[in-house]
């Protein structure tokens, strides 16, 4: 019987003038400025967006496609992030995607640290952002989790297909939005680009790893803290990753922005960063500015400045 | 410092996208829902499903929710209005919830609102919200407009009075705004 109405939905949505729904936008704008031992310059670090179309049956929202891309580095590459259709099932009970889509994975599943002005722990376990195939998640109450089999090939160029392989998977527990502890535990296995920043777009080598994660978000009444540890098995080695960001308002006007990243393979000797800064609204952006340290082979501590804006539309 | 084509291209980029929007911007108050489903379901537990909802905002429409609420609609809530139609198992609708987006001391206060079919509240979430003072909260603060209707916008107060502070009067505005629009453009 669910069948049939899933069926029935779907010819519903594709007869003439049966389908309503909205259109959301949302616009980036990211200039950053950096001074350090090698260098001091300034660039478009990032300008994009995202389109997110909802279309709805007699039944509720049904049928969602969204598109995300940026521009990077002075406009001199274009990224595609996300580029994805998802079949929506009973209040997000289950949602089945196929295109580039987001891969279910520790703190990125809400939040992400392309728009900070301090490195991503991301590629320090070589994990991505997205990929291309299939994801299949949602939200039953205070649990929510999400399966994807994807390609393995990132937001890279696709060599073949069905390409080398991705399984990504995570489970969370929220139990509320505002005050309070959430964490969730992710789990990868298969190939990924070795290049994973989504900053630096490129051919890269391939790896075939095993990933772990344990992920946390505590929100305070000011302030929020998100740690993510992680541990990667790759090449008969193991390495592990320890991340943690803190925003936390010290004024109206002014709020503390710190992170610190420790990672570590076996034979080798632990790299960090660590980073302070802040955040100040100035006229409908965000001015960030702060100073990151690094502890590897070749640091390259700096100081970096950031105005970024964020716009959304709707129709 | 060496100035560098890149470094220019930064500051002319600044300029440029700022525009006049630069110059005489304000702060841009625009809700952004992390996860609708889990506080639909707190809100409707009864609830198959919801549909979205995007309407437009006239200046004529913009003038009378300002004047039923009292209040200034916020930059970017002017022109657009989004809310969630909830839906039973027969399709039919059971009520509305709406997310909210209001001026706190610290930044913007984040909250969805419950409506019943005759558009009285029927719950209130706080989604997100950084402040020093936590009364606006509390459940028995949020639970005391539970009720309340798109017919009592000009009753609704600040049950602290003068002893509220920016969060318990940002959720006040907040709800009074969200029900004169709802009053305007969706019950009439």
């Amino acid at each position: 019987m669910k069948t049939v109405r899933l069926l029935c939905s779907l010819c519903a949505i594709l007869a003439p003038g049966a389908l309503s729904g909205a259109l959301f936008a949302n616009w980036e704008e990211d200039l950053r400025g950096t001074y350090s031992s090698r260098d001091f310059s300034g660039e478009i670090s990032s300008i994009g967006g995202s389109l997110r179309q909802v279309f709805a049956d007699a039944g509720g929202d049904r049928f969602i496609m969204v598109l995300q891309a940026e521009a990077v580095h002075n406009l001199e590459s274009v990224m595609l992030h996300q580029l994805y259709a998802t079949l929506k099932g009973p209040m997000g009970k289950w949602n089945l995607s196929a295109g580039r889509v987001p891969l279910p994975w520790g703190l990125l599943t809400a939040w992400s640290p392309e728009r900070k002005p301090f490195g991503s722990p991301y590629p320090a376990i070589s994990v991505s952002a997205s990929d291309s195939g299939l994801l299949f998640n949602g939200t039953i109450d205070t649990f929510e989790y999400g399966i994807s089999l994807t390609q393995g090939y990132g937001m890279g160029a696709i060599h073949d297909f069905p390409g080398p392989g991705l399984v990504t998977v995570r489970a969370g527990l929220v139990p509320e939005d505002d005050l309070g502890l959430s964490a969730g535990l992710s789990a990868s296995w298969g190939t990924t680009p070795g290049q994973t920043n989504a900053h630096m777009p490129g051919e890269a080598m391939p790896e075939k790893r095993l990933v772990l994660a344990l992920d946390m978000t505590l929100v305070l009444p000011q302030g929020t803290l998100r740690f993510e540890g992680g541990a990667r098995y790759s090449g008969h080695t193991w390495s592990a990753s320890l991340f943690t960001a803190l925003e936390y308002a010290l004024a109206s006007w002014l709020t503390l922005e710190m992170a610190g990243h420790a990672w570590a393979s076996a034979h080798e000797q632990v790299k960090g960063r660590v980073f302070a800064g802040f955040a100040v609204p100035v006229f409908g952006a965000t001015l960030r500015g702060g100073y990151e340290y690094e502890k590897i082979a070749h640091a390259d501590h700096r100081a970096v400045v950031q105005l970024h804006r964020q716009l959304a539309f709707s129709w | 410092m060496r100035i560098t084509a890149p470094l220019c291209s930064c500051i002319a980029s600044l300029l440029f996208l700022g525009n006049t929007s630069f110059l005489s911007a304000q702060e841009v108050y625009v809700c952004v829902w992390r996860n609708p489903e889990r506080t639909m379901t707190r809100l409707f537990p009864a609830a198959r499903d919801y549909r979205t909802v995007s309407l437009p905002i006239t200046s004529a429409q913009l003038a009378a929710i300002e004047s039923a609420s009292g209040t200034t609609v916020l930059p970017g809530q002017r022109t657009q209005f989004q809310y969630f139609v909830m839906l039973d198992s027969a399709g039919a609708t059971i009520g509305y919830t709406a997310a909210v987006t209001q001026k706190g001391e610290y930044g913007a206060i984040e909250f969805i609102i419950g409506l019943d079919r005759g558009f009285s509240v029927t719950g209130m979430y706080i989604q997100r919200a950084r402040e020093r003072h936590n009364q606006f909260r509390e459940e028995a603060f949020l639970r005391g407009f539970a009720g309340k209707s798109i017919r009592d916008i000009a009753s609704i107060s600040d049950p602290y009075g003068a002893g509220g502070n920016h969060g318990t009067r940002a959720i006040v505005q907040g709800l009074r705004k969200e029900l004169a629009t709802f009053a305007v453009l969706v019950a009439r």
